[in-house]
């Protein structure tokens, strides 16, 4: 056969069309496709053997249960414990990723020297930092007048924390610092009511059918959220939450009611709604002889009388509708708690404030019922040689003069609990002090430090959680290593005990582990209560255990030892200050003021308030998905404002503008949300130098909720 | 409702599905803290990306939205809305359009299945689906030094120029599968396995089940009286069921999701 043009024309044709019917062109992309998904920089997960294993968060003092997914002896991925007695499978965003820290670009290794306020940073050995602070140390010891030594305790009531008194009592004045913590300062209005055995409250969430919350918000962070946030509706059966609260936060969402009141007016709302409270006599019927009582103190009359519905409701900026709703669900639908708190960044809430929402509490009968604010017994007291003596008393940083404190340690291995620096820079001895931290991540707590001593991360050693502030019984759990510490980490007792001889310090050998072991031998003694198992989700009681070790294998492996319940014990409330005219009197001079203040005419300012939650307090790279990959959660540098406030200052979304107060500027991109509390800006702590914190008006109460601020526009 | 539970589930050219997988989003009850997409991320391996990025070029198998009741101050109010792939059963839009058949329909359990290896990354996909619940690789996938260590080897991490999205945590389906094929099951129960985002809700307002199991839990509230799906007019049949008790909310899953 002759072969022409023609026919290989045909076969071109035909092969161009047979190719393309063919699998071929397909299985070309198809591979290639594959190829380029298998370039050697994609990271191969490694694969493993897949173990459970079970520990407590540290993270917070909430301590949530875990159960921690481990390839090999690496956590992959950390899920909550349904059964658990406390935190009943919650784990917060955060929680989620604690795995993750060890690897955070912010880990502290090794101990470091920050000189030009923390933006340089020197490597130290070991021997260099127990040499140079312990000289510190001694001449401190030797030189009262310099100045006291202090130390802020990140955990308070662990055993760790007695080993901190027992240093600062080796210093004249020296001073054992506890962090803000709103709810152990509200509830320490009630401190003592219950007797020597049961020196604190606790809260009873489980009981209470009505819960008014002035800014508690208790699914972000407040106490222990697992508490509240597995609890049905109200309308399946559950409390009703009335949330009380400038911000529209996520708690506020969640509530039957939402009540947006003017900042700083929650004292005002309070007395408000006890006025309304006492006038129907709507308080608990077996309280009548007490409350009535009080009529005896002129200014109970005088304050109760000085804020009517009306005034109360024109204060805080509601309808006074909503304050004789709720003060009357409050005498309706006992047990109803009044609970106060703040987001941690905002700070806790003033004394005049925590008088007068646990007003409320005792109003309705809440104090020492069931559903209520419930007696607690203190963690058993533990017995360890080198830790006998006397013990500075704890104490707040608001009692603290300025400008004393010429040497501070800080605990900063609790992320969260972060103190705004220019707070601590206030209680320094100008230029002259030496700030040591004691931090496994560069956090903000640390960023005015001199020195950094690296601590084990929490999954890096054996970690005590005590009992949580709102717990209606004490409680331990610990956090169980699962990964290896950094050669340098050491635990605080342990840096101390290095220091300890150059500064001439009367101080026995301590680790981490003698702590350990005497605190769960002290629980083993009192022989109360019951240990929850992680692994089978059994409940044994504390006096089963043949020994204390046989108990801390328990509590390694995972367990929660709860504290048996108080219920027998009844208060007596005419211990409260509420029984004491000067109570009063206080009051009733804080609300003159703050009425005075509230009715000046508003000018173009603004009022600043800081926020976050608890959640975001995390290293891991994963957290933006809830930022800047989701727009969930604002990111640092942004500003929630509504839009009529914005509107008044010439102000659009996303536009960028300045926050100037007298402490100094922060440029913000503007967010509107038309829940946001006009009259006010709210911008999200933050790490960074964009940390709103900053330019806050901390008072001479450690106040820093809400800081007036010019707001202006930037045109560049 | 429950004449749309009773919908043959069918999807053109495959049997009947066993089960139909499916969710109950109980929207009252999402406080909008996110755990559910940060359980989602850790589970199937999905990267970090840059910060640069902004909500548009996020990698999120499941997104809380946050919408409002259009109303201003203070009658104001926010409901959060976890959006995640709605496993569409009926002319599942992606499967339609996908050029390289990466999208499939599973007969078994009528999950919507992304097969990142075939993907060309044209994004038809992304273009077709109504919730916008697909995301595409915009960058490599890096994660910090050493965190490599704690991804999950049951999830291969994607390459750049890919589409992906929630599968109900493949990984963890298939390791109940091996456990059933263990212990002498040639089925997978629903109670076998939750998606690590259903896990991790921290107020339990996510529920999974078998859809065609009258008696499940997700199948009980999925024909509650205050259930729903998004853009039910579209006809998908989707297989993630939302509920609230607010009117508000009820009417907007036939709207626009807007960021407030």
């Amino acid at each position: 056969m002759k072969i022409d043009r023609r026919h290989l024309l045909k076969f071109m044709g035909g092969s161009a069309v047979g190719v393309v019917l063919s699998p071929l062109p397909w299985k070309v992309v198809d591979d290639v496709s594959i190829w380029t998904q298998n370039w050697s920089w994609i990271p191969v997960p490694v694969r493993g053997e897949t173990i459970f294993r079970h520990t407590s968060c540290a993270l917070c003092p909430a301590g949530c249960g875990l159960k921690v997914r481990c390839i090999g002896a690496q956590p992959i991925a950390l899920s909550g414990l349904t059964g658990h007695p406390t935190s009943h499978g919650f784990v917060c965003p955060g929680g989620l990723l604690g795995h993750h820290l060890p690897f955070s670009s912010r880990r502290v290794t090794q101990p470091v020297r920050l000189t030009k306020g923390g933006r340089e940073a020197a490597p130290l050995s070991t021997e260099q930092v127990a040499s140079d602070l312990g000289g510190v140390l001694a001449r401190l010891k030797a030189d009262p007048a310099a100045g006291r030594f202090a130390i802020i305790d990140a955990l308070p009531g662990r055993s760790t924390s007695l080993a901190y008194r027992r240093l600062a009592s080796q210093f004249p004045g020296g001073a054992y610092i506890l962090p803000p913590d709103g709810i152990r300062q509200s509830l320490g209005v009630f401190d003592g009511v219950a007797g020597d055995a049961y020196p604190e409250l606790g809260v009873d969430l489980d009981g209470a059918r009505t819960v008014v919350s002035f800014g508690a918000d208790l699914f972000e962070g407040w106490g222990t959220p697992g508490r509240f946030a597995r609890k049905p509706q109200s309308s399946d059966g559950g409390p009703r939450l009335t949330q009380i609260n400038p911000r529209y936060s996520n708690t506020a969402c969640m509530a039957d009611t939402w009540l947006p009141v003017r900042p700083g007016s929650e004292a005002i709302l309070a007395l408000g709604l006890a006025g309304v409270i006492v006038k129907e006599r709507l308080f608990n019927s077996g309280l009548s002889t007490l409350i009535d009582g009080l009529d005896e103190i002129p200014d109970f009359r005088d304050l109760l009388a000085a804020i009517p519905v009306t005034r109360a409701a024109e204060v805080c900026g509601i309808s006074p509708e909503a304050v004789m709703t709720t003060a009357r669900e409050m005498g309706a639908n006992a047990p109803c708690l009044a609970l106060l708190g703040a987001g941690y960044s905002g700070g806790p809430f003033g004394e005049d404030d925590r008088l007068a929402v646990n007003f409320l509490n005792l109003l309705s009968g809440a104090v020492g019922a069931p559903g209520g604010l419930v007696p607690r017994r203190s963690l058993p007291q533990m017995e360890i040689e080198g830790l006998t003596g006397d013990l500075v008393p704890p104490t707040d940083l608001s009692e603290v003069p300025d400008g004393s404190i010429a040497f501070l340690m800080i605990d900063a291995t609790v992320p969260r609990q972060a103190i705004p620096a220019a707070l601590i820079e206030r209680k320094l001895v100008k230029d002259k002090a030496v700030v040591v931290s004691f931090s496994a991540l560069e956090v903000q707590a640390i960023g005015r430090s001199h020195y950094v001593l690296p601590v084990p991360l929490y999954l890096e050693a054996l970690e005590e959680i005590p009992t949580s502030s709102d717990s209606p019984f004490a409680t331990l759990s610990y956090s169980v290593p699962l990964v290896p510490a950094p050669p340098a980490a050491s635990a605080p007792v342990e840096w101390i005990g290095r220091m300890a001889p150059t500064a001439g310090l009367d101080w026995a050998p301590l680790s981490a582990d003698t702590l350990n072991e005497a605190r769960i031998r002290a629980v083993w003694d009192c022989k109360r209560g019951s240990v929850y198992s992680y692994a089978d989700g059994t409940t044994k009681a504390n006096s089963e255990f043949a020994s204390a070790e046989e108990l801390g294998t328990a509590f390694k492996a995972g367990a929660c030892w709860l504290d048996s319940s108080a219920d027998s014990v009844k208060p007596d409330l005419t211990k409260s200050p509420y029984f004491k005219p000067e109570t009063w009197g206080r009051l009733k001079r804080a609300v003159n003021a703050r009425i005075e203040v509230r009715s000046k005419p508003s000018d173009d300012r603004v009022l600043l308030m800081p926020f976050t939650t608890a959640f975001l307090a995390t290293a891991s790279p994963l957290a933006g998905k809830l930022t800047h990959e989701s727009g969930l959660y604002l990111r640092p540098g942004e500003a929630l404002m509504s839009p009529s406030t914005a509107g008044r200052l010439a102000l659009r979304e996303g536009q960028k503008a300045e926050v100037e107060t007298s402490k100094g500027r922060l440029r913000v991109r503007i967010r509107l949300d038309e829940s946001a509390v006009p009259g006010t800006v709210f911008v999200p702590v933050s790490e960074t130098d964009a940390d709103p914190r900053n330019l806050c008006d901390i008072g001479e109460d450690c106040i820093w909720r809400a800081t007036p601020a010019k707001l202006r526009r930037l045109d560049v | 409702m429950s004449d749309k539970m009773d919908q043959k589930t069918e999807t053109k050219g495959h049997p009947p599905a066993n089960h139909r997988f499916g969710m109950a989003v109980d929207l009252d009850r999402c406080n909008g803290c996110g755990a559910c997409m940060l359980a989602c991320s850790v589970e199937n391996n999905v990267a970090p990306v840059p910060e640069k990025a902004d909500d548009r070029k996020g990698l999120t198998w499941i997104r809380v939205y946050k919408a409002s009741n259009g109303s201003a101050f203070p009658e104001a109010r926010t409901v959060f809305v976890p959006v995640l792939c709605q496993q569409c059963g009926h002319h599942t839009p992606c499967v339609a359009v996908c050029p390289q058949q990466a999208v499939d329909v599973d007969p078994e359990t009528g999950i919507v299945g992304q097969m990142p290896e075939r993907c060309l990354g044209c994004r038809y996909c992304m273009a077709a689906c109504p919730y916008h619940a697909r995301y595409f690789n915009w960058w490599d996938p890096v994660w910090p030094k050493g965190l490599e260590k704690t991804l999950n080897p049951a999830v291969a991490p994607r390459m750049r120029g890919v589409v992906e999205k929630c599968n109900l945590c493949h990984g963890r389906l298939q390791a109940a599968k091996a456990k059933a094929a263990a212990e002498g099951s040639r089925d997978v129960q629903p109670d076998d396995y939750q998606p690590a985002c259903v896990e991790a809700c921290p107020t339990g307002a996510l529920t999974f089940g078998d859809l065609n199991d009258p008696d499940s839990r997700v199948s009980q509230l999925a024909r509650g009286q205050n259930s729903f799906r998004l853009l039910e007019r579209l006809g998908t049949d989707p297989k993630i069921y939302y509920r609230s008790k607010r009117r508000w909310v009820r009417e907007l899953a036939e709207r626009r999701l807007s960021r407030t």
